[in-house]
């Protein structure tokens, strides 16, 4: 895109009440000040900065798994993962309900004694990467898993993408996740282990996710289906939710829960909705000459916060699945 | 590419193995606008698995904090930093180092 007709005047003057100095944060976007002034084209995308979707809990935070609870992030929220901002009132309210929770059942149930030999499977699995000679290095497998991630799993999605997606991460499963074997067998910070070890959950959450992806068949939020580029309130006012069952991952669905406001009947076609509603919307549309400066403030703001995005490394969506596979260990 | 290179010394030290902490220099390809972390990025990655440095799981931009250090003396952010010829890499500090640039809870009064 291009600055176009707006005058580069009111262009400078809107970013510097949001980035003064063309400054955010520690990010210098002098140079994305300079093309603007000049007029020259700026190529502008879609990434992703958080993921929808988390562990299926009930009001009192419970999972699928009796005395199992999760809380924050890597639970069914409306933030999704790696809003940190947003993230942090939610972790605060559900880790208290959740741990008071918790506590009632152990309360309850009581504390079983475990016995230490169920936990050493686990620890040799683990153990693992660290103990094999090998020279398939988890770093490099890691790093194509993110990049494929990147380009299959970003919020344009397609059918035969998907699929060759999901096939990939069977191969990745088969044929290199048994073959890790670190350089060092140190155990103080090992880089290479630590990656060994989350890449297994990465390639789990990222089946899990691009399998309910390829499910479903619409486009909503933060994923549009290019093959389907229609919001359909008829057939897909329903969560999708994925169970592992017999090493296998098994898709149901169940209806979302409406309180007050109906959304609209039939199918909707994605990208207009989008249009309609950044147009209708009160703080960014209507006609007087403050809403429409307001409007334009708006379009820069967005649009800076998109380069500002485009600047950062690839792979982000990856690592943030990396960071659910994390905390949902 | 312009297949310029640069040398880039980084801080070694695992206290469980070595006596002394120790200088190592890597060669690693220049590219224009290179942060000292995409350097590390790329040696960790293509040229040595056993460096141990905070890497990014998300932020990359200067928020978080958690890669300061020091480039060639002086304190800055790794992910933040952009360099353009030979470097040096340490720790914000020499105490409580967990591995190379790793570090714990630094000890009070020590740098």
């Amino acid at each position: 895109m291009r600055r176009g007709q707006v005058p580069w005047e009111t262009l400078e003057k809107a970013a510097a009440a949001r980035f003064s100095n063309w400054k955010y944060k520690a990010l210098d976007l002098s140079e994305l000040g300079r093309m603007f002034k000049e007029n020259e084209p700026i190529e502008v995308g879609a990434v992703v900065e958080y993921f929808d979707g988390g562990i299926v809990i009930d009001e009192r935070f419970e999972t699928g798994v009796a005395g199992l609870y999760a809380a924050g992030e890597c639970a069914l929220g409306p933030f999704g993962a790696n809003r940190v901002c947003s993230a942090i009132t939610e972790m605060l309210v559900h880790g208290a309900d959740a741990g008071r929770n918790a506590g009632e059942y152990a309360g309850k149930n009581g504390t079983r004694k475990l016995d230490g030999r169920a936990f050493r499977p686990l620890e040799e699995e683990a153990e693992r990467p660290l103990v094999r000679q090998s020279r398939l290095k988890p770093a490099q497998v890691r790093r194509r898993v993110q990049e494929m991630a990147h380009k299959s799993l970003g919020p344009i999605r397609e059918k035969e993408e998907l699929t060759g997606f999901i096939a990939f991460l069977d191969g990745v499963s088969k044929d290199e996740l048994p073959h890790l074997g670190t350089t060092s067998k140190s155990r103080i910070y090992n880089k290479e282990w630590l990656d060994a070890i989350e890449l297994r959950n990465m390639v789990h959450l990222l089946k899990t996710s691009a399998v309910s992806a390829l499910h479903r068949t619409e486009s909503r939020g933060v994923h549009y289906r290019e093959d389907c580029p229609y919001t359909d309130n008829d057939n897909w006012l329903q969560e999708n939710i994925i169970k592992l069952n017999n090493g296998a991952l098994v898709v149901s669905r169940r209806p979302v829960t409406i309180t007050s406001l109906m959304p609209p009947k039939g199918k909707v076609p994605f990208l207009d909705m989008m249009k309609k509603m950044m147009q209708s919307r009160s703080d960014i549309g209507g006609h007087t000459k403050k809403a429409k400066a307001r409007r334009l403030e708006t379009k820069v703001i967005v649009l800076l916060a998109l380069c500002s995005m485009l600047s950062t490394p690839c792979s982000t969506i990856a690592r943030e699945i990396a960071c659910l596979g994390k905390k949902s260990m | 590419m312009s297949g310029k290179k640069i040398d880039v010394t980084v801080f070694r030290f695992d206290p469980s193995v070595d006596k002394e902490p120790y200088y190592q220099r890597y060669e690693v390809p220049y590219e224009k606008g290179m942060s000292a972390m995409s350097a590390l990025d790329y040696i960790y990655l293509n040229l040595d698995g056993t460096l141990a440095y905070y890497d990014h799981a998300a932020c990359d931009l200067g928020i978080c904090g958690r890669c300061t250090g020091k480039i060639n003396g002086k304190t800055g952010l790794f992910c933040q930093t952009v360099i353009q010829e030979d470097i040096t890499l340490e720790p914000l500090s020499k105490y409580g180092i967990i591995k190379d640039l790793v570090v714990g809870k630094a000890v009070e009064g020590q740098e």
